[in-house]
C-alpha cells in the first residue's frame, strides 16, 4: 500500500517526511559525527576524544539507538532505557582499551502517551534540537555547557556567550562521568519542522540564518542539505551534521494560522515514511 | 500509654491523650488550635476533622506548617507539614517540607520522638482552654519506657508556657538532657519537662523515616463508588505500571495495597485486618477518563492542555500528556496537571486562560486557584475552561 492510499485509509496516520546529512568541514580531518535517520529515531552525536575514539564513540550510541527503528508506540521508558544503554556502550570502549571517549547525544524519538504521537527530545551535551512551528523558531534543548551554566547563572548575556572562548566546553557526555540526559515531551502537531544538529551548524549559523533557511526550504532533505553547505560555506570550523524532521500530517492540529510547510507534490510523497497510530487506546 | 512531653515555647499547639495538635504561625495559628481544643471538647476527633479545622476553608497549599498525632488503637497516626521535623533517637528525620501536602506516617505506641519546630516571633500568649498551649518542642516517649509521669496537662494542670517563649533555648535543654542522661529517671531543667531516659537504639524506626508520605485526603468522606474486582492472575496486585516510587501501606487478605489509615480495601472492599505495614511500588492512584474514550492511568504526573508540553525533565519526572479540547475554546496550552504524591491525587490548574472547577461526587463545586494543588478522592468531574471535560475515579 502506497503512503497516499494509507493516507486516505486512516486520516489519523502520521506522515513524517525526513532527512539528515553531515560534513566533515574545512578544518577536521575525520568527521565524529554519526546521526540515524529511521523512524521513529532521528537522532545526532558528536564525538569527541581525539584520533577515531569520538567517532567510535557516536557510531556505538547510533548503534543502541537502531533497536528502536521500525517500533511503534514506544513508551518512553525504552528511550531512556536506551539513552542508558548507549551510556554503558562508549564506557565499554574506554575499558576495552581505547583512549578516553565520549560524545554529545541529541535528537528526537516519536513516542506514544495514550494514543497521542509525541515528540520525545533528549539531550546530552552541546548539540540541539530546534522547532519550527507556526513560523517560530524555538531552541528546545539546554545546552550542557559551562558558557549555558554561566548563562544561567546570570554571570553571562547570552550575546556574550556567543562569543565566550569557553563555548565548546561541555559539562555532560554520554560516556563522562556526568551523562545524565535532559528529556521534554510535547505532541507532534502537523506543520512541526524539527532540526537536530551538531554544534557544527550552531557555531556558524545564528538564529536568524537557521530561521530563513528553514522556512524556505520546500522539504526536509532540502533543509538538512542546505544548512550543512551553508555552515560549510560559512567557515566549516568544525564537522557538521543536520538532521531535520517534517511532521506532514497526521498530528495534533491547533493553531495552524499559517503552513509553515508548502504544498506538497506528487513527486515527494513517494519517500515519506508512513506510520500507523490506533485511533484509540484503553488503559 | 504512650506519653507526650513538651518544652515550653511560642508555638501554639493543643496537647491532649489522644490528640495532638501544633500549629507554626501566630494569630491564625492559635485561632486554629483555639478550634481543635473547641473541637476536641465537643468528642473525640478524627484526623479528617482536624485537617478542616486547621485548614479552616484554605487550600491546602496556603495551609501553614502543622502537626497532628491522632491515638488509634495501638498506634498513633501522625500527619506533618512544612518546616516541621520529626526526629528519632537515631537521627532519623522526616518533615513535610517536600510533601505537596503533607506527610503522614503510622508510629507505634512504643516509639521515642521529637517534633522540632522552628522558632517563631514572639507574641504574648493567651491560655485558650483545656490543653491548649505554646510550645517549643514536643517529645513523645513510648509505653515500653519507664515514665513516672505524665507531663501532659489534664484538665486540672496547668498549662505550661512562657510569655515570649524561647523555643531555641528550651529545644537545647531537651538536647542536653538527653546526653546527660545515660541512666536514670527523667528530671527537669527549665522550663523543659520531663524526658524520657530511653534512647531509642538503633533504626526501628527507618520504615518511617523513608520516601513515605502515607496517606490520604481531605476529603476521604468520599469513598470510591464501586468496590473492584481484585486484577486477575498474580497474588499482588501492585498495580500495572511500576512508578519507581514506593509508599507504606497495609495489605488486604488479596494483598491489594492500601493506605494505612483505610479500614476496609481500596479495591475490593474487604476489612483491613492486617495493620502491618509493608513498603510497596506506588500502584496507579485510579484513572483519567477521557470524553473520548480514553483512559490514562494516574501513575505519575499528567499534563493535560490543548497542546500540552513538558519541559526539560530529569528521566524519573517525565510525565504523561494528553491532547484534548482542539475543537473548543477555553482550554489552554497546558491547562492542568494531575499528579500523585504518596497515596493522594492532587489537582492543579497551571494558570490557564479560562480556569478549572471541579465537581465532586457530592455535588458541590469548587473552582481552582492557579498553582493551588487541591487534593481529589473517589470521584470527581474536571471542567477546562468551560469547554472539555474529564473525569477522575477510582482514587483511594
Amino acid at each position: 500500500m502506497s503512503a497516499q492510499d494509507a493516507f486516505a485509509q486512516h486520516p489519523q496516520t502520521l506522515l513524517l517526511d525526513a532527512a539528515g546529512f553531515t560534513d566533515v568541514g574545512r578544518k577536521r580531518s575525520i568527521n565524529e559525527d554519526n546521526f540515524l535517520v529511521e523512524h521513529p529515531v532521528y537522532v545526532v552525536a558528536d564525538g569527541m576524544g581525539g584520533h577515531a575514539a569520538g567517532e567510535r564513540a557516536s557510531a556505538a550510541i547510533v548503534e543502541q539507538f537502531r533497536q528502536l527503528c521500525g517500533r511503534g508506540q514506544l513508551d518512553p521508558a525504552e528511550v531512556v532505557d536506551i539513552v542508558l544503554a548507549a551510556d554503558d556502550a562508549v564506557r565499554d570502549l574506554k575499558t576495552s582499551g581505547e583512549r578516553p571517549a565520549g560524545s554529545t547525544l541529541t535528537g528526537v524519538v516519536v513516542v506514544e502517551q495514550a494514543g497521542l504521537a509525541c515528540w520525545m527530545i533528549m539531550n546530552v551535551g552541546d548539540s540541539r534540537v530546534y522547532r519550527l512551528s507556526d513560523g517560530v523558531l524555538e531552541q528546545l534543548t539546554v545546552d550542557h555547557s559551562t558558557v549555558q551554566e554561566m548563562i544561567d547563572q546570570g554571570r553571562l548575556t547570552p550575546e556574550q556567550g556567543l562569543a565566550h572562548s569557553g563555548r565548546n566546553v561541555i559539562t555532560r557526555a554520554i560516556g563522562a562521568d556526568y551523562s545524565a540526559a535532559d528529556y521534554w515531551l510535547m505532541p507532534v502537531t502537523t506543520g512541526d519542522r524539527m532540526l537536530v544538529c551538531s554544534d557544527g551548524l550552531t557555531r556558524e549559523l545564528d538564529d536568524a540564518a537557521l530561521l530563513s533557511l528553514l522556512r524556505e526550504a520546500p522539504s526536509a532533505e532540502s533543509a538538512a542539505q542546505t544548512l550543512v553547505r551553508a555552515a560549510v560555506q560559512r567557515g566549516g570550523r568544525d564537522n557538521v551534521t543536520v538532521v531535520v524532521v517534517d511532521a506532514l500530517a497526521g498530528g495534533l492540529m491547533v493553531e495552524l494560522d499559517e503552513p509553515t510547510l508548502s504544498p506538497i507534490t506528487e513527486g515527494e510523497w513517494a519517500d515519506t515514511q508512513t506510520i500507523e497510530m490506533p485511533e484509540r487506546v484503553d488503559g | 500509654m504512650a506519653d507526650w512531653r513538651y518544652t515550653a515555647g511560642s508555638v501554639p499547639a493543643f496537647v491532649a491523650e489522644r490528640c495532638v495538635v501544633v500549629v507554626v504561625g501566630d494569630r491564625d495559628a492559635a485561632e486554629a488550635i483555639a478550634r481543635v481544643a473547641a473541637a476536641s471538647a465537643a468528642g473525640e476527633l478524627s484526623l479528617d476533622r482536624v485537617v478542616d479545622l486547621v485548614l479552616n476553608g484554605r487550600a491546602v497549599s496556603a495551609a501553614p506548617s502543622f502537626f497532628a498525632a491522632l491515638r488509634r488503637d495501638d498506634w498513633w497516626h501522625v500527619v506533618i507539614r512544612g518546616a516541621l521535623e520529626l526526629r528519632g533517637d537515631a537521627g532519623e528525620s522526616l518533615s513535610g517540607t517536600d510533601a505537596a501536602t503533607w506527610r503522614e506516617v503510622r508510629v507505634p505506641v512504643d516509639a521515642e520522638l521529637e517534633l522540632r519546630v522552628p522558632a517563631t516571633a514572639e507574641d504574648p500568649w493567651q491560655n485558650r482552654g483545656d490543653g491548649s498551649v505554646r510550645v517549643g518542642g514536643l517529645r513523645w516517649s513510648g509505653e515500653g519506657s519507664p515514665q513516672p509521669r505524665r507531663a501532659v496537662p489534664g484538665p486540672d494542670a496547668e498549662p505550661i508556657a512562657r510569655p515570649g517563649g524561647v523555643p531555641e533555648s528550651a529545644l537545647a535543654a531537651v538536647e542536653s538532657t538527653v546526653n546527660d542522661e545515660a541512666v536514670g529517671g527523667p528530671r527537669r531543667r527549665g522550663a523543659a519537662l520531663d524526658l524520657p531516659s530511653t534512647v531509642v537504639a538503633g533504626s526501628r524506626y527507618d520504615a518511617l523515616f523513608n520516601e513515605d508520605t502515607v496517606v490520604r485526603g481531605v476529603a476521604a468522606a468520599i469513598v470510591p463508588d464501586e468496590p473492584r474486582e481484585p486484577s486477575p492472575g498474580g497474588a499482588v496486585s501492585l498495580g500495572d505500571v511500576d512508578s519507581g516510587v514506593t509508599v507504606s501501606a497495609v495489605l488486604c487478605a488479596q494483598r491489594h495495597p492500601n493506605p494505612p489509615e483505610r479500614t476496609a480495601c481500596w479495591r475490593c472492599a474487604a476489612r483491613l485486618e492486617s495493620t502491618a505495614l509493608v513498603r510497596v511500588a506506588r500502584p496507579p492512584l485510579g484513572r483519567i477518563l477521557l470524553a473520548d474514550g480514553r483512559q490514562v492511568s494516574i501513575d505519575r504526573a499528567i499534563l493535560i492542555g490543548r497542546n500540552p508540553r513538558a519541559e526539560r525533565a530529569e528521566a524519573a519526572d517525565l510525565p504523561t500528556l494528553i491532547a484534548i479540547g482542539a475543537d473548543v475554546a477555553g482550554v489552554s496550552r497546558t491547562h492542568l496537571r494531575v499528579f500523585p504524591s504518596g497515596w493522594q491525587v492532587l489537582v492543579e490548574d497551571l494558570g490557564s486562560s479560562y480556569g478549572t472547577s471541579i465537581r465532586s461526587s457530592d455535588g458541590s463545586v469548587r473552582r481552582l486557584r492557579p498553582a493551588e494543588p487541591v487534593i481529589v478522592s473517589g470521584t470527581c468531574e474536571v471542567d477546562l475552561g468551560g469547554g472539555a471535560r474529564l473525569a477522575i475515579v477510582e482514587v483511594p
